[in-house]
C-alpha cells in the first residue's frame, strides 16, 4: 500500500491550486473578449481575418496595378449570346442540353456532358443536361427571380400573369433593384420627421453595416474611398446610361445618365457565401442551383442594404452587378486576392465559394479596409488547377500579364484574364480551386495556408498534394445523401 | 475533440512518466523530443482523419492519416528502441 502514499506536500498542493485558479481566471477574462485566435489577432478591426492573413498598404494589393495606364472600361464584360431555342424545342430536336438560361451552345453542351461523364463515371446528363431529375428540378426552382428579375409568367389567383411584362408596360424595369434604390413608400427617413440622422465614426458605421449585412444573409464587408483611381473600375456606362460623378446634392437617374453625388465618396463592398457542398458538386452544362439560389437571394440583400442606408438618412446608390469590375475592387477592399480564375475574388476563408461581392456607394463615412495577402497571387502562378480543369481552355495558363490578353479585358494590371466571350458559365472551375476548404475540418488547411502566406517554396508541393489527396470537385450525386446545413452554409467557420 | 485529445495525452504522459520513474529508466532530451514529435504525429493522424470525414474528403482522410500515422509510429518505435536498448545495456 505504501506506493499509493502521496508525496505532494500541502504547500505544493496549495501552490498548484493557486496557479490553476489564476489560469482559470485569466481564461475567463479573455473568453469574454476573444472567442478564438483569429478574433484575438483581428482585435480592433471590423474586418475579421484569419490569423494567417497579412495586411498590405492601401491601394497596393498583391496584384500589381499601374494606376497611370489603367483604362476605364466602356461597360460590362462581353459574353456569348444565349441559345435561342426553348428547352423543349432543343429536347425534341435531340440537341444536347438547353436548360433555361444556359449560355452553352449545343457543341459546348456536348463537350460538358462528355467531360462530366469522364470525371464522374455513370453520371447522366438527364433531359436538360443538368443531371438527374432531382438536380434538374432544384436548378429550376432556384432559378426563380434570379438576378433580381421580376418573374415572367407565373400563376396568380388561378390566372397566368406575366409580371415582368406588366411592370415594363407601366414603365418599370425588368428587375426590382435600381441605381437610386427601392425607396419604398413605407421607408421613411429621420429627415422626414425633422429628426437628426444617426451619426457614428467611420469605424462604427462600417461595423453597423457589417451587422446589417450579416442580418440579411451576407458575410463580410470592406470599404474604400471612391477616388479617381478606384472609379476607374466603374464602367463608363451602366445599363446603357452614362455613369458619372457630379457636384450635385442628391443622386439622380435620368433617361441618359446615372449621377453619383461627389459627396458620396465611400464604397461599401459586401460578400456572401455560396452553399459550399453543392457548389463543389455542380455538374452539367451550366452553373448549378447553388449559384442561382445565391443570385436569387443576394440582389434582394443589396437592395435591402441600400434601403437601410437610405432609411438612416444617407445618400446611397448602387449599380448592382452591372456597373463595375468586382475583382479588383475586392482586392482593394481586402475581401480577397486576385487569382488565376480572374473573375472571382479568392477569399481567405471560403476560397472561390462566394457570390455577390457587390458594391454600394454612399456618403456615410466608412473606415477603409486594407488589401490582404495570404499568398494566393503567388500560389496561382504555380498551381493552375482551375486552368487545367476548364473544359474549353479559357482560363489562362502561365505567368500573369500586363496586357489585355483576352477580348474585352483591360491592361494596366499584372494579372490573369479569362476569355468571357466564349465562356458558357459552366460549373467546373469554381469547384476546382484548392482554396475551397471546409474550415471545420482537418488542421492541415490552416497549416498550409499559414505556410503559403509566408513562403512560396512549398507551393508546387501543396498543389500536387491537393490532387494526390483527392480534394476538389466532388460527385454531384452524393449531395442528395448528405445532411447539408441550412442555406448550405456551416457558420462554425 | 481537442479537449479529449488533451485529456488523453495528459493521462498517458502522466502514467508513462510515473512508470519510467518507478523503473528508474532515464530518457535523454532528444528522446523526449523525438517522442514528442511522434505523439504530435499521432494526434495529427486522429484530428486529420475525423476532420477530413467532416469535410467529406474520404481519400484525404485515409491517405493523410497513413502519412501522419506511419511517421508517428516510426518515431515512437525509434524512441522505444533507443530507451529499451540503453536500459538493457545498463
Amino acid at each position: 500500500m505504501s506506493q499509493f502514499h502521496s508525496t505532494l506536500s500541502r504547500r505544493d498542493f496549495m501552490k498548484a491550486l493557486g496557479l490553476a485558479g489564476a489560469g482559470v481566471g485569466a481564461m475567463s477574462a479573455a473568453t469574454s473578449v476573444f472567442h478564438d485566435v483569429d478574433e484575438l489577432t483581428a482585435a480592433g478591426t471590423v474586418q475579421k481575418q484569419p490569423w494567417w492573413v497579412k495586411d498590405r498598404d492601401f491601394k497596393n494589393p498583391t496584384v500589381p496595378i499601374d494606376w497611370q495606364t489603367l483604362p476605364k472600361m466602356d461597360g460590362i464584360f462581353p459574353y456569348q449570346s444565349a441559345p435561342t431555342l426553348t428547352p423543349q424545342e432543343r429536347f425534341a430536336m435531340g440537341i444536347p442540353g438547353g436548360a433555361a438560361g444556359t449560355w452553352a451552345s449545343p457543341e459546348q453542351s456536348q463537350v460538358l456532358q462528355d467531360y462530366m461523364k469522364k470525371e464522374f463515371p455513370g453520371w447522366e446528363p438527364g433531359y436538360l443536361g443538368m443531371g438527374d431529375n432531382r438536380t434538374t428540378a432544384l436548378f429550376m426552382a432556384a432559378h426563380f427571380m434570379r438576378m433580381g428579375m421580376w418573374p415572367g409568367e407565373i400563376q396568380m389567383g388561378g390566372k397566368r400573369i406575366n409580371v415582368q411584362s406588366q411592370i415594363m408596360k407601366a414603365g418599370g424595369t425588368p428587375y426590382y433593384w435600381s441605381f437610386l434604390g427601392l425607396r419604398s413608400s413605407e421607408t421613411l427617413r429621420p429627415q422626414d420627421f425633422g429628426v437628426p440622422r444617426w451619426e457614428g465614426t467611420p469605424e462604427e458605421n462600417l461595423q453597423t453595416l457589417r451587422q446589417v449585412v450579416r442580418f440579411f444573409g451576407g458575410n463580410e464587408v470592406g470599404a474604400q474611398e471612391l477616388d479617381d483611381d478606384i472609379f476607374k473600375f466603374y464602367h463608363k456606362k451602366n445599363l446603357g446610361k452614362d455613369l458619372v460623378i457630379e457636384n450635385v446634392d442628391e443622386p439622380e437617374e435620368t433617361a441618359t445618365k446615372m449621377v453619383i453625388p461627389s459627396s458620396a465618396k465611400y464604397i461599401l463592398q459586401w460578400t456572401a457565401r455560396q452553399p459550399y457542398e453543392s457548389s463543389r458538386r455542380q455538374a452539367g452544362e451550366y452553373e448549378d442551383a447553388a449559384v442561382y439560389w445565391s443570385y436569387q437571394r443576394f440582389p434582394l440583400v443589396t437592395a435591402l442594404i441600400q434601403e437601410f442606408i437610405y432609411a438612416l438618412g444617407y445618400k446611397v446608390v448602387s449599380t448592382h452587378m452591372t456597373g463595375y469590375h468586382t475583382n479588383p475592387i475586392g482586392a482593394l477592399t481586402g475581401m480577397g486576392e486576385h487569382c488565376r480564375m480572374s473573375s472571382p475574388v479568392l477569399t481567405p476563408k471560403y476560397g472561390t465559394t462566394n457570390r455577390a461581392m457587390w458594391v454600394i456607394i454612399t456618403d456615410m463615412p466608412l473606415a477603409s479596409t486594407k488589401p490582404v495577402d495570404f499568398g494566393v497571387y503567388e500560389f496561382c502562378k504555380t498551381c493552375g488547377i482551375c486552368a487545367d480543369s476548364c473544359p474549353f481552355g479559357l482560363i489562362e495558363k502561365g505567368e500573369p500579364s500586363w496586357e489585355a490578353t483576352q477580348p474585352g479585358s483591360r491592361p494596366g494590371f499584372n494579372g490573369w484574364r479569362t476569355n468571357t466571350t466564349t465562356c458558357p458559365h459552366c460549373p467546373v472551375c469554381q469547384g476546382a480551386c484548392p482554396f475551397n476548404t471546409d474550415g471545420n475540418g482537418s488542421f492541415i488547411h490552416e497549416l498550409v495556408r499559414g505556410t503559403v502566406t509566408n513562403t512560396t517554396v512549398f507551393n508546387s508541393f501543396f498543389a500536387n498534394m491537393e490532387k494526390t489527396l483527392g480534394y476538389g470537385r466532388k460527385d454531384p450525386r452524393d449531395w442528395w445523401d448528405m445532411e447539408d446545413y441550412s442555406y448550405g452554409i456551416n457558420t462554425r467557420y | 475533440m481537442l479537449f479529449w485529445i488533451g485529456l488523453l495525452a495528459g493521462v498517458v504522459i502522466t502514467v508513462l512518466v510515473n512508470w519510467l520513474t518507478q523503473r528508474k529508466t532515464t530518457v535523454r532530451w532528444y528522446e523526449w523530443l523525438l517522442g514528442g514529435f511522434g505523439l504530435l504525429s499521432i494526434f495529427a493522424t486522429v484530428q486529420h482523419y475525423f476532420g477530413s470525414l467532416r469535410e467529406h474528403e474520404y481519400q484525404s482522410a485515409w491517405m493523410g492519416s497513413l502519412i501522419f500515422g506511419v511517421m508517428g509510429i516510426i518515431l515512437l518505435l525509434v524512441v522505444w528502441q533507443l530507451v529499451a536498448r540503453r536500459a538493457k545495456q545498463s
